[in-house]
């Protein structure tokens, strides 16, 4: 009764939400057509400028509108693999990424940025010399 | 009191209810998740279930429905997903 793989990503101090954007901007750089849809709702937000920062927690990220059709129709299988990753964030330390396989050509770039974009935020409003 | 929930297909529906006494048989599930019978707390009319679950749909073809005695452990220590594994 379950599937796929748990990434955790560490907020480094940034929050939950600021480290939910951050994520969702990441994926954007590499999945340009992605479009997002509400854990909550179940609506689709088309484009990230639609969707409502600050009210939530859950976000499915696909990779484009053809991901989603597909996943609409289907549901997981292997046809749709690696093409839409589950972004939640319920704990100020961390966010869940839920993908089918970490280590997918498609999919490894995307959490390394999704880490690294968190990182290089908090570094920048918490320079390390200051928390030294 | 709360309850958890586990869904399954027919096939695995039969396994479990053709004991006298419902038996669930660990599994190992797709990706690096550890063997054993998983159960959530989402009930039927969360919005996207099977994708939350990241089960086909056909998993969610039967649903066992059970009062929640706290004996179970959150994924990975992660309660985000509300999946739990048991037993402990």
């Amino acid at each position: 009764m379950l599937g796929r793989q748990d990434i955790v990503v560490q907020t480094h101090g940034l929050g939950r939400l600021p480290a939910l954007d951050i994520c969702a901007r990441a994926i954007l750089l590499c999945w340009r057509g992605a479009v997002f849809q509400s854990g909550a709702t179940a609506q689709v937000y088309v484009g990230y400028g639609a969707i409502p920062w600050g009210r939530e927690h859950e976000i499915f990220v696909y990779r484009d509108r053809d991901a989603l059709d597909n996943w609409e129709e289907f549901e997981a299988h292997a046809g749709n693999a690696n093409t839409m990753i589950y972004l939640l964030a319920y704990d100020e330390t961390q966010v869940t990424v839920v993908v089918d396989d970490a280590t997918a050509r498609e999919m490894a770039p995307l959490i390394l940025a999704m880490q690294r974009s968190i990182w290089n935020m908090s570094t920048q409003l918490y320079p390390l010399e200051k928390a030294a | 009191m709360a309850q958890i929930y586990h869904y399954t297909n027919r096939s695995s529906f039969n396994v479990i209810h053709s004991q006298q006494t419902w038996t669930f048989l660990a599994s190992r599930p797709p990706g690096e998740h550890p063997m054993g019978a998983y159960f959530t707390n989402l009930d039927q009319d969360t919005p996207l279930l099977a994708r939350k679950l990241g089960i086909p749909r056909e998993k969610l073809e039967f649903v066992l429905c059970f009062a929640d005695v706290h004996d179970l452990r959150p994924l990975r220590g992660e309660p985000a997903r509300q999946i739990y594994a048991g037993p402990k």
